[in-house]
């Protein structure tokens, strides 16, 4: 009797460990299962984040490059419309200064400031003042009535000059 | 029994210990299981279910610095505006065959392949090559296929100013450090910087950056852009004129200005000699100040309008009164004399100007008395800054009764522009303010200022009336008839022109040169509307002296442009339309 339950205890106490340990490995393999699924998700968020950022650079950079050609393109231009080069290319073409212009005196010149505007009032009206169509038109006419007056006029002029 | 009882007693206690730590371990885990969860449903959340939408970052996302803010004239074409250039460098590690780059790069950085195969060879993690390439060069590296295979290309500002020379001292320049130095440059230095911030990235707002560096690749907007009230074809022509002029007078060299003499916009500034601010590093610093601002000068006899005008506003003469002259005065001891040395007898006020007799014009600021003389030359603004826009502006210097440099004769020299230092722009705004009925303008060159906020437009600002408006008519009645009188080589047909002329004498030392000369001219046109005031300064001419051979020729020649530029017709045709 003695001797079953000195044989029985330490069988008793190792069972015990065992359940226990066998618990706390569960325990520890559910906790390293979810570290690991916790780490592989991390991780493939990281790696879109820097999939995400490397493409993020390349269109910041092909932004930089386009930006930059631009800003040679417009300095290009700029420079092919300077005056110096511009003067240089009409002299060539055989145009000259207008020496001495003769003004024409027309009559009936448009003095409002809204026939006056004429054209450049249609093509970009004051900011801040609405034009109606109706309004837009007959400025129109009468600019171009105008006009072929004036052309009139300085063709009778022109006829006269000897 | 004593030893069972032990044993029992002890094995009690171990299973209460252990079941404790069971229970502690139990509740870590739980925690620990707790905390994972969280993480991982959100994990889940938002990988798979995409977590709904990103709160947006604010507008402002990347808070970079500005880029320098361009330049254009009022019809909008480009000044000043942005290029760059490229520093090239290499990490030697990683390029693969250093002799297939050193030769393929020897022609493009104009290095010899020896030298750059020295360079590309060495034990350091990195070596610079050459700086400030240009784009074409640093296109052609591209080409090449090296760049980033260890060959890096950094992107560098450089301010290119498209129209070389011109209007070279106006604008001044930026330089290496992106400082911009002189000119408007530098009076809109930090205007033109614009906001001045370090890269953030994309920032949220919790206000925090996002761990993507933008770098110095990512070009942030421009800073605001200068309209300028400058017109770049009235300028152009105006440097043409002056370059001819100090050209066929062998002179030194010369300013002219063209403005509205009713808003105080300069329309085109120029001096001779000039430089190419694209490279500003190989002219004379010398060349960097602008003359027409920070240089003075004694006037001579341009200064005659502004002694008249105080005389007739001050009621103490009228166009019709009269002189006798005798060809000389003396004043406060010391005595005046005309060109020449000649007298003309009874003279009107018309006749003073016409013929520039500097006894009668001392005979008025001695008829005015020094108080109300100074008080007008203050008032025209002399001896202070005329407050325009432009880097480096100097005052002049005009000698006030009382201080220990004025004497009684000063009085004297000063009504014919001898003895008072002025810049051209101060002598250009004071005659102005006679074509402006009387009101003094305040100079100035930016028109428009367009930034993120909008535009911020200068509003033309008069500084205060000088002379009254009928004054004012008078005298350019007597200035008319100057031109006609006195200065013909300044008239153009068809336009009545106000304006005087000058010859003034160059002080040295103690004493004036004996022969070199300071010709000038200023007029206005049309005389009773007008359009356009110009100010011509020919510095030391050696072909001829007189202002009235030098600087009134430039004068016409500059006007009949202008006439045609800002579409000015004929009197005769621009009254009759009335």
């Amino acid at each position: 009797m003695a001797s079953s339950q000195m044989r029985s205890l330490p069988h008793r106490l190792g069972r015990g460990a065992w359940r226990l340990e066998a618990k706390a490995t569960a325990w520890i393999l559910l906790v390293l299962t979810l570290l690991g699924l916790l780490g592989w998700l991390c991780l493939t968020q990281a790696s879109q984040v820097s999939t995400a950022r490397y493409r993020l650079w390349e269109k910041e950079t092909g932004k930089a490059r386009l930006q930059r050609q631009n800003a040679e393109l417009l300095a290009e231009i700029a420079e092919m419309l300077s005056v110096a080069r511009l003067e240089t290319k009409a002299r060539d073409a055989g145009y000259t200064f207008a020496e001495g212009p003769r003004y024409l005196y027309v009559l009936d010149y448009p003095t409002d400031s809204a026939s006056r505007g004429g054209l450049a009032a249609v093509a970009r009206p004051v900011e801040g003042t609405v034009v109606s169509l109706e309004e837009h038109e007959d400025k129109s006419l009468s600019v171009t009535r105008w006009w072929k007056k004036v052309i009139s006029q300085f063709t009778a002029w022109a006829g006269a000059q000897p | 029994m004593i030893i069972r009882g032990k044993i029992a007693s002890e094995n009690n206690e171990s299973s209460g210990s252990k079941e404790k730590a069971t229970r502690r371990l139990a509740f870590l885990v739980a925690i620990l299981i707790g905390f994972a969860l969280v993480i991982v449903v959100q994990l889940f959340r938002l990988q798979v279910f995409g977590g709904g939408p990103v709160p947006l970052p604010p507008p402002s996302t990347p808070e970079v610095a500005s880029h320098r803010g361009l330049i254009t004239d009022r019809r909008g074409y480009f000044l000043a505006l942005n290029t760059f250039e490229y520093d090239v460098s290499a990490a030697p590690s990683l390029i693969e065959d250093p002799w297939d780059a050193a030769s393929r790069l020897s022609p493009l950085l104009g290095l010899s392949p020896d030298e750059l195969l020295s360079l590309l060879t060495q034990d350091v993690p990195y070596v610079p090559l050459k700086q400030r390439v240009s784009n074409e060069v640093a296109e052609a590296i591209t080409s090449l296929g090296l760049k980033d295979k260890g060959i890096y290309l950094e992107p560098k500002l450089r301010r290119k100013y498209p129209e070389g020379k011109l209007a070279a001292h106006l604008l001044g320049f930026v330089r290496y450090d992106c400082n911009g130095a002189y000119g408007l440059e530098g009076y809109y230095d930090l205007t033109l910087k614009g906001p001045d911030t370090l890269p953030k990235g994309v920032v949220y707002p919790w206000d925090e950056a996002l761990p993507i560096v933008f770098d110095k690749l990512a070009l942030p907007p421009d800073g605001p852009y200068l309209i300028l009230t400058l017109d770049r074809n009235i300028q152009y022509l105006v440097e043409q004129e002056l370059a001819e002029a100090v050209r066929k007078y062998d002179a030194d060299g010369g300013t002219v200005i063209v403005m509205d003499p009713k808003t105080g916009a300069i329309l085109a500034m120029a001096s001779y000699p000039s430089y190419d601010p694209n490279r500003f590093y190989e002219a004379p610093m010398e060349l960097y100040n602008n003359p027409a601002v920070s240089e003075q000068y004694e006037p001579g006899s341009v200064f005659k309008i502004i002694t008249m005008a105080a005389g007739l506003d001050a009621g103490v003469i009228t166009p019709q009164s009269t002189f006798y002259d005798s060809g000389t005065i003396e004043v406060g001891g010391w005595p005046i004399h005309n060109p020449g040395q000649r007298a003309h007898g009874l003279v009107s006020m018309t006749d003073i100007l016409a013929y520039s007799l500097n006894v009668g014009v001392a005979y008025v600021s001695t008829s005015l008395g020094e108080e109300r003389f100074y008080t007008y030359l203050r008032r025209f603004g002399f001896g202070c800054e005329t407050g325009i826009d432009l880097y480096g502006e100097v005052a002049g210097s005009l000698k006030m009764p009382g201080s220990s440099k004025w004497s009684k004769s000063d009085l004297g020299t000063n009504s014919f522009g001898q003895g008072v230092a002025v810049t051209p722009l101060q002598m250009i705004a004071a005659v102005a303010a006679v074509a402006n009925r009387g009101f003094l303008m305040k100079p100035y060159l930016v028109e428009r200022i367009l930034n993120d906020q909008g535009v911020v437009v200068t509003q033309p600002t008069v500084v205060r009336q000088v002379i009254s408006t009928q004054t004012a008519e008078q005298l350019t009645g007597m200035l008319v008839e100057t031109v006609e009188r006195g200065a013909e080589l300044a008239t153009v047909t068809g336009y009545d022109i106000a304006g005087k002329t000058g010859t003034a004498q160059i002080p040295v030392g103690d004493h004036y040169d004996p022969e070199l000369t300071i010709a000038s001219f200023v007029g206005y046109a049309p005389a009773d509307d007008p359009r356009f005031i110009a100010l011509v300064k020919i510095d030391k001419p050696r072909v001829d002296s007189e202002g009235t051979h030098v600087a009134a020729p430039v004068f016409k020649a500059i006007a009949e442009r202008l006439f045609v530029l800002l579409d000015v017709p004929p009197d005769s045709v621009r009254l009759a339309s009335r």
